[in-house]
């Protein structure tokens, strides 16, 4: 175990940024996953990696970055092991009707982002809240998860379109989020 | 003046909505859309998006840290006793402007502030849109305020781009008035969900750390026709926190911060004033308005 330079309490400074992050990490991974629990597993996945590799962190570089880029590699890997089940499947499928009185649209309409959200396909998704969520410049996005610039913006703009879409009509019939750019007529 | 390019495409609308934009750009992509009601529409459907994902995910922002996702946790040497120690002595990651924030959060939640979070939140019936203001005021100023590492999402060195962002998302022109006569320099701002609209915190800070804020958002309609609150200037107070409010304009404006009434009253005062005479007037063409109330 190699030990970097430590302050009085046992915490070094590359440590000290990487709690830093934490919060943000936590509030990404819940909207990606939509489950707070497994959410802060992954967390806790990216904390514990981020810790053992923190030498490899270059100073002066965006840490955030490199914490996000660290989450999102467990994620994708996570994520081929729990494809073999049909988990993501559920959340499709499950769709409520939608009979609900038009005065109650706004509040409705902010409550079902959740849920529209998770019915993005997960790269889309993961661009919709790096960006408007997290606030990342498209660069960054690009760099951490590991595409080009112009991939992030059309998944961007296919994202926010096909949450537009949803927010505003309800959610398809499951098969349809994949390509519904274009044919808008509010 | 230089050539610039005129065809707008996706990535600049993109780039528009999360202010990625460089000025000059942003001002042509404002043009054309201002010509362009369905594409400003998609636009503003786009912000509230963000809004709305903020609105639901925030919170995760303020909740305490399990153990497990604390660093010292890993770090071996650490005892227990120690980890809650530093957990309730607020030692280590600012952990005390997170608290304050989720004290915020929470009694905005019991208010009924949180009603996005839950499709099984009822909101009390009985709050006037003023109080709901002042409260929604309050809470942003207690969240933003403490924040060491992110007070704002604009700071004072991007502020024509905070505010032609702020202005467009408002839908009428937000001004920054000037305070350091008051010793109180702007740190920057942000947009802020108020209730399914927008809202802007702008922030200032004097020389000893003491930061105000001004809440602005737009101006609810009075509850009976005919009887405005026009130049009503309303106080209240939150802790240690005072809040001075009032409707100028398209806009409610609050400004809140730590100090005692007469302050807070004088400082409301020089921003009244410069709301009424802008700095910098827009449009000098257009004199007939700005002589309209004048007591």
């Amino acid at each position: 175990m190699a030990k970097s330079h430590e302050k009085a309490d046992g915490i070094s400074e590359t440590e000290r940024k990487i709690a830093e992050q934490i919060p943000r990490l936590r509030r990404y991974a819940r909207a990606l996953l939509g489950d707070p629990v497994r959410s802060d597993d992954l967390v806790q996945e990216a904390l514990v990696r981020g810790l053992s590799r923190s030498h490899l962190w270059q100073p002066g570089t965006d840490i955030r970055a490199w914490m996000f880029t660290i989450l999102h590699n467990i994620h994708v890997n996570n994520q081929r092991q729990r494809y073999a089940r049909a988990e993501y499947q559920e959340l499709v499928d499950d769709q409520p009707e939608m009979a609900t009185p038009a005065t109650q649209e706004q509040s409705l309409a902010i409550r079902d982002l959740a849920r529209a959200l998770q019915l993005l396909p997960e790269p889309q998704r993961q661009v919709v809240l790096l960006v408007g969520l997290e606030g990342m410049n498209y660069k960054s996005v690009a760099a951490v998860l590991e595409i080009p610039v112009g991939t992030v913006m059309s998944r961007l703009h296919r994202g926010r379109e096909s949450l537009r879409r949803l927010m505003a009509y309800g959610p398809p019939a499951a098969a349809s989020t994949q390509d519904n750019r274009r044919h808008i007529s509010p | 003046m230089t050539t610039r390019q005129t065809s707008i495409d996706e990535d600049d609308f993109q780039a528009f909505v999360d202010g990625q934009l460089p000025p000059e750009r942003c001002r042509a992509v404002m043009a054309y859309l201002a010509s362009q009601p369905e594409e400003s529409a998609r636009m503003s459907d786009y912000r509230a998006l963000c809004e709305g994902l903020h609105g639901l995910y925030d919170e995760a922002l303020y909740e305490p840290l399990p153990v497990r996702l604390r660093v010292d946790h890993y770090r071996g040497r650490t005892y227990w006793r120690d980890l809650l120690q530093r957990w309730f002595g607020f030692g280590l990651f600012g952990l005390t402007p997170r608290l304050v924030g989720l004290a915020a959060l929470l009694s905005a939640s019991a208010a009924g502030g949180w009603w996005m979070h839950s499709s099984q939140v009822v909101v009390p019936e009985a709050e006037t849109p003023a109080m709901s203001f002042a409260r929604q005021a309050t809470s942003a100023h207690l969240v933003y305020a403490p924040d060491v590492r992110h007070p704002v999402e604009f700071g004072a060195d991007q502020e024509e781009n905070m505010l032609l962002w702020l202005s467009e998302r408002l839908g009428q022109t937000v001004h920054v008035p000037r305070l350091q006569e008051l010793g109180f320099a702007l740190v920057g701002g942000r947009l802020l969900p108020a209730e399914g609209e927008p809202a802007a915190q702008l922030m200032y800070e004097n020389p000893e750390a003491k930061r105000i804020t001004l809440y602005i958002r737009g101006r609810w309609t009075a509850a009976s026709p005919g009887a405005q609150p026009e130049r009503s200037v309303s106080y209240a107070t939150e802790g240690d926190v005072g809040l001075v409010y009032w409707i100028e304009g398209p806009f409610a404006y609050a400004l809140i911060g730590a100090m005692d009434r007469e302050q807070l009253f004088a400082t409301a005062e020089t921003v009244q004033q410069q709301l009424t005479m802008p700095v910098i007037p827009p449009a000098p063409e257009q004199t007939a308005t700005t002589e309209k109330d004048a007591t």
